[in-house]
């Protein structure tokens, strides 16, 4: 029988489908009866919902254009040899 | 603009091309994302160098990119090239780090704490009353919060939950980069998502960073 402890450790591969269809049964079991895992594996949910919506960095235009033409230049200096 | 668009085929083509305004957009949409990935690989001060040497493989072998992964990952396995140049006596190091990583990481105190010694919790998980991504995201202190603590990730974890969590590459691609086992690769996956989850909990409990 598995143990909250367990659920745990294999919360982020039951929610990947990285475990064998026995290994899912039975930590599905144990979330059917135990909330506080429910409420666990389903705050991870949230959370890996959430992480690739944060804001990304951009850069802005004027360093993109000065790294393009750096990267331009040297491509046309090891192309002159 | 988003990951997708650099995705399509009109995009790729006029990259093909050697089309240096959409050329341009790529640097700009995914310059500082590859260098914070770079950072994870080698010393802060070499990853803004090892992503413009990138850049400029990027540049040259475009015409030839066949598309056998997404333009994507591709950029992320040309940076880590790019990065294992900078410092070729890689290796050996992070066998070191793998093994700190997988155990003296904090998160086995966690364990300790959250759990009694049969194995159930000794503490609830916390209630969240920010229930859904959505209300999440509006919490910008949050955010810049979790950003803090990505940062504050032992580095191995740290481009794996890059990755896989905020990139959403897959798994086997990520350890192909990596260079990791796919066992390791998750197991340092799930720690840095306990670790952040703890970071969510705070936050939940007392609005606070
Ligand atoms: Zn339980």
């Amino acid at each position: 029988m598995l143990k909250c402890h367990d659920i745990a450790h294999l919360a982020s591969d039951y929610l990947e489908r990285q475990m064998s269809l026995r290994a899912r049964l039975a930590l599905a079991l144990h979330l059917l009866l135990c909330g506080k895992c429910r409420a666990f594996i389903q705050q991870l949910r949230i959370a890996l919902a959430l992480y690739p919506q944060l804001k990304r960095p951009v850069l802005p235009p004027e360093q993109a254009q000065a790294l393009t033409a750096q990267v331009l230049r040297k491509a046309a200096e090891h192309r002159a040899g | 603009m988003n990951d997708s668009w650099f995705e399509t085929d009109t995009t790729l083509a006029a990259l093909r091309a050697g089309d240096t305004a959409v050329f341009t957009q790529l640097v700009a949409h995914y310059h500082r994302r590859l260098v914070t990935f770079a950072a994870t690989l080698v010393a802060t001060a070499l990853a803004e160098e090892a992503v413009q040497d990138a850049w400029l493989a990027v540049w040259r072998t475009l015409p030839g990119f066949a598309e056998r992964a997404t333009l994507k990952t591709w950029l992320y396995t040309i940076v880590r090239n790019s990065c294992l140049h900078c410092l070729r006596r890689d290796k050996r190091l992070r066998t070191v780090a793998i093994d700190a990583e997988l155990h003296h990481d904090g998160i086995d105190g966690w364990f300790a704490a959250a759990f009694a010694a049969d194995g159930a919790w000794s503490q609830a998980p916390p209630i969240w009353h920010l229930h859904s991504p959505e209300a999440l995201l509006e919490e910008q202190q949050l955010q810049n919060c979790l950003a803090q603590h990505i940062d504050g990730l032992p580095a191995l974890q740290r481009s794996v939950f890059q990755l896989r969590d905020i990139e959403q590459l897959p798994m086997a691609e990520i350890c192909n980069i990596l260079e990791l086992s796919a066992s390791n690769a998750r197991v340092l996956l799930h720690r840095a998502r306990l670790r952040l989850q703890r970071v969510i909990d705070h936050y939940q409990e007392t609005g606070e960073c």
